[in-house]
């Protein structure tokens, strides 16, 4: 049976075997994962053989968009890519938007599995069902911007393209894949994955429809989404600064992460704040598809040595790339941007490494022997910019940043292992968990490492308290509002978490969703039926969020993982905030950790116990983990 | 009345063209949507859609007299249209094509809904 607002079908292409077939999707697993995060989740713990190398051809990369990927759900452009981490060595995810995803559902897929590795570099082409494996001798070693307008113009301009960058090519742990030239499914070295199959782009163009389940009452349910996200009252902020108005509201609350996270407060934050960037550089807002919010920015410099056109920049790279590394130099955070789009690297890892090293560096740790001569000191914004490209060249010092932070301080040793950011061996984001204790618990619980967006906690940043009502229930308030108390804070990433999952796999933007929910569970489940004719309760689709949680959880704990990693930096727990709004504070983890365990129904040691996995139905993913 | 953008004002988020295909097909299926955005690299994103000619080509084109002056809008006859394609290739904008299942020759027929639609509310009908 075909399931309306899906392609009914998944593309398995094997390199090794040069086999491509298409395969339906198990209307069980439509059903109990829906699809993107979901789909991955599903299929990636069930094909991945137990420690395995990820950059080896046994890891499998799969892309999958939800059921509302392509459809006029509001920000309905969001896929999912997802393999075994090469940062993390566990449970990898990435998410992006821009038109591939759109794209890939209109050529009649729901996602792409790529398994083994080809000989040579090669590019696939999905032009509607007709997919060709092709040598790609001519695209390999071009950055992202050569390799989309090559394969446009060699197999015209209406083609989306996701591909890697010479990041990628060069297997550097914290390699993105682009799409649409700025969009990027940034983190967990995915980008590596691609190019250790020697996969460089997947350019696909789809001209098929995707059904409609109700198309009578459709359209005016879409007409009152967008009127509910056009009424929000964050979107007019959302669409003059897109993300970079966080610079300032973080700065505020002391939660914007400076000088390799010493501290959250940035005295030269308003140099790289959202109306800097206006006032100079700012072109236009640009959307994704089906976006009402155009959060994107599209920015420019126009002369001197950091002159360039690019998309972006976010909050997470002018953390990452500015204030992280006492950068204020802005135009060099823009080229910074257009650099780590072009290579296809995380900004966020990226800069996190980088400002590892700088403090290593300003500590004495590690001297101009190690770095080839390049003095790494805060804000050498020259410094910056010539080591992303030795990074992702893997040239000099590049080599070592380009393992990320954690496997460059082990190699070298030398007391630089205490000033690693990291979850998981990944890089923090743009979030300082002592200025708001849930993003504290959300990053160390993560699957996929120091992850923001997989609880995204928001609601307590700026004390959202009506929402926060809704969402949660009266009865927290008003701990659970309060960003510096560790209270309730286990249940509020328990909540998140589920319904965050839920966004991911239906193929829907978390602004709207998560920030703050204007489309909450009620719309979803509207949108579901409308778009599919599948009917789903409130708590059903809460317990597809939590066996998509647990089972990314199975996949870590096959790996080894236990509580012993959800675990935050020294720095969060035992070094006070020396200043700004949250001076004095650190991540009270150990608390929030048992809170949180003790709602999942997970043991102390933070493995389910088995009666939540019979309630879930992962009983035969329970037992592939045990006889693993 | 033909449908109007500016370039930098427009998201490019291609609401238009798939409210237009569903609407005009009852599926999401933006590769038959009347109007069609254009995504540039500078930044600049165009609407592409019939733009009501005064001396059309594509009427000119058409020997069967499939393409008239309907309330001095140029509409196409499904009924007369044979789907030759000689307007496709006349039309020096592009703005036609030939629908893939009925075989007919396709346009905007200037029905605004995709206007209702628009986000920022920038595509107008001049």
């Amino acid at each position: 049976m075909r399931i309306p607002g899906y392609a009914n079908s998944i593309l398995h292409i094997d390199l090794k075997r040069n086999k491509i077939r298409k395969a339906r999707i198990p209307p069980e697993v439509v059903r109990n994962y829906i699809g993107g995060a979901g789909f991955c989740s599903y299929y990636l713990y069930h094909m991945l053989e137990k420690g395995i190398e990820p950059l080896s051809p046994e890891n499998i990369l799969m892309f999958a968009t939800g059921p509302f990927t392509g459809t006029l759900w509001p920000q309905g452009s969001r896929y999912t890519v997802a393999c075994k981490s090469p940062l993390t060595d566990g449970w990898g995810e990435a998410h992006s938007a821009g038109f591939w995803g759109a794209n890939l559902k209109y050529a009649g897929f729901d996602g792409i599995i790529i398994m083994g590795a080809a000989e040579k570099p090669v590019y696939i082409v999905i032009d509607d069902t007709n997919i060709e494996i092709k040598d790609a001798a001519h695209l390999w070693g071009k950055t992202v911007e050569e390799t989309e307008d090559a394969i446009k113009k060699e197999h015209g301009r209406e083609f989306s393209v996701a591909s890697i960058g010479p990041a990628g090519e060069n297997l550097v742990k914290f390699a993105a894949i682009m799409n649409d030239l700025d969009r990027a499914a940034a983190r967990c070295g995915v980008g590596a994955v691609m190019g250790s199959k020697n996969v460089k782009a997947i350019a696909v163009y789809g001209t098929k429809p995707v059904e409609i389940y109700d198309r009578k009452n459709y359209l005016e349910a879409i007409r009152e989404f967008h009127e509910k996200m056009a009424n929000d009252p964050l979107t007019p902020g959302r669409i003059k600064y897109g993300t970079t108005a966080l610079v300032d509201l973080m700065n505020e609350i002391g939660r914007f992460p400076t000088y390799n996270c010493r501290t959250g407060y940035y005295p030269e934050a308003n140099k790289i704040n959202g109306d800097a960037i206006n006032e100079k550089y700012l072109i236009k807002a640009r959307a994704d598809f089906a976006c009402t919010q155009r959060c994107a920015r599209y920015t420019q410099v126009k002369d001197g040595k950091y002159r360039c056109i690019s998309g972006g920049p976010e909050y997470e790279t002018l953390s990452a790339l500015g204030s992280r590394c006492g950068n204020s130099n802005l135009e060099a955070i823009l080229y910074a941007n257009y650099l780590c789009n072009n290579l296809g690297m995380d900004t966020i890892s990226a800069g996190g490494t980088i400002s590892w090293a700088m403090e290593c560096f300003e500590l004495g740790l590690i001297d101009e022997k190690d770095t080839g001569g390049i003095a790494l000191r805060w804000g050498n914004h020259e410094a910056i910019c010539e080591l992303l490209k030795m990074i992702a060249y893997r040239r000099g010092f590049g080599d070592i940043l380009a393992e990320g932070s954690y496997r460059a301080a082990r190699k070298i040793g030398r007391g630089t292992e205490k000033y690693v950011m990291h979850v998981k061996k990944m890089e923090i984001a743009g979030q300082d968990g002592r200025a708001q204790k849930s993003m504290g618990l959300g990053m160390a619980v993560a699957p996929r490492g120091a992850d923001h967006l997989y609880a995204f906690p928001v609601l307590d940043e700026a004390g959202f308290v009506e929402k926060i009502k809704e969402v949660y229930g009266e009865q927290y308030l008003p701990e659970i509002a309060d960003r510096l108390s560790p209270k309730y804070k286990g249940y509020m990433i328990f909540v998140n978490e589920n319904f965050s999952t839920v966004v991911e796999s239906v193929g829907a933007c978390k602004y709207g969703t998560m920030v703050p929910p204007a489309l909450f569970y009620p719309e979803v489940i509207k949108a579901l039926k409308l778009t599919t004719g599948m009917n789903y309760t409130r708590s059903e689709l809460e317990r597809v969020g939590e066996r998509i949680v647990n089972l990314n959880r199975l996949f870590n704990i096959r790996e080894g993982f236990s509580r012993k990693d959800d675990m935050l930096p020294e720095r969060y727990l035992k070094e006070p905030m020396p200043d700004g709004a949250a001076k004095g504070q650190i991540v009270e983890l150990d608390y929030m950790l048992n809170d949180y365990y003790a709602l999942r129904d997970w043991d102390k040691n933070g493995i389910p116990r088995e009666r939540k996995i019979r309630e879930l139905g992962l009983e035969s993913e329970w037992e592939m983990l045990h006889n693993a | 009345m033909p449908l109007y953008v500016d370039p930098m004002a427009c998201t490019g988020c291609k609401i238009c063209q798939t409210v237009c295909s569903f609407v005009k097909e009852g599926k999401i299926w933006p590769a038959v949507a009347r109007v069609e955005i254009v995504r540039e690299k500078n930044g600049k994103d165009y609407v592409n859609a019939c733009r009501n000619c005064k001396n059309p080509k594509c009427m000119e084109a058409c020997i069967y007299e499939a393409i008239k002056f309907i309330d001095d809008q140029v509409q196409i006859n499904m009924m007369v249209c044979t789907g030759c394609g000689a307007c496709v290739r006349a039309c020096p904008f592009n703005a036609i094509k030939i629908h893939p299942v009925y075989k007919k020759a396709v346009k905007c027929d200037f029905c605004g809904r995709c206007v209702e639609f628009c986000p920022p509310g920038v595509l107008k009908m001049r």
